[in-house]
């Protein structure tokens, strides 16, 4: 498979894809990480060679720390474009994540929080680094809203193939 | 099989957009801005700490 995503640079390696996020100097969810993830995901949604996607950052220090949010809506209309106009919302992108048919994998290492959380919620095998930092904001404020996670799933396992949400070190992450 | 019912992400989607126009997120958003939200910095490696001392009336 070729793609050419320049925050999420891929390589193929037989039937598995390997992608990493690089969207510096933050990893921040931002309109351009979510256009390449929504070509990511329609290019792997439409190819029966790939088997497998690892998914893992180019920072050690963030994977996904959380959403841009001075760029909420441009991000959610890139998410649109992959959900579908009605659709707008990075959880049903996520969604899309959940339904492929390729085995996801994320590595995690370094921090991811909020909609972060639930990229990594929505693949289906999680390998967390003893240096991760998971987490969801969660408001102190009156607001009808529990957090600021975009969706109220966000610590829900939204895989298909791990129920349970286990974790699994790193280091048996290398062979997928 | 244990992924969310489409109308529960939906829902989710819709309160995260009337949170992020809200008044309480803003003033508190601002706040994290004016100390290196978004930046790489202390704010963002230690992101519960630095929400932990915002102003619980703000």
């Amino acid at each position: 498979m070729e793609l050419s995503l320049p925050t999420i640079p891929t390589r193929t390696e037989g039937h598995v894809l390997y992608a990493t996020f690089s969207a510096p100097p933050l990893n921040l969810i931002g309109p351009e990480v979510v256009r390449d993830l929504v070509q990511l995901i329609t290019a792997v949604d439409g190819d029966d060679e790939v088997r497998v996607v690892v998914f893992d950052s180019a920072d050690p220090d963030f994977l996904f720390p959380h959403v841009d949010l001075t760029k909420v809506a441009e991000y959610t209309a890139e998410a649109g474009k992959g959900a579908g106009p009605d659709d707008a919302s990075l959880g049903m992108l996520f969604r899309r994540v959940s339904e492929l048919s390729a085995i996801t994998v994320v590595k995690v290492t370094g921090r991811v929080r909020g909609a972060g959380s639930e990229f990594a919620l929505a693949c289906d095998l999680r390998y967390a680094s003893r240096r991760r930092r998971s987490g969801t904001a969660g408001s102190t404020a009156p607001c009808p809203t529990p957090s600021w996670t975009p969706s109220s799933t966000a610590w829900r396992p939204a895989s298909r193939r791990s129920p349970q949400g286990r974790c699994w070190p790193p280091r048996s992450a290398s062979t997928p | 099989m244990t992924l969310p019912d489409v109308a529960e992400v939906r829902a989710g989607a819709r309160l995260f957009q009337r949170f992020v126009a809200s008044d309480a997120l803003r003033s508190r958003a601002r706040t994290l801005f004016d100390r290196g939200f978004q930046t790489r910095g202390d704010v963002e490696l230690n992101l519960g700490r630095a929400i932990g001392e915002l102003d619980p009336a703000n």
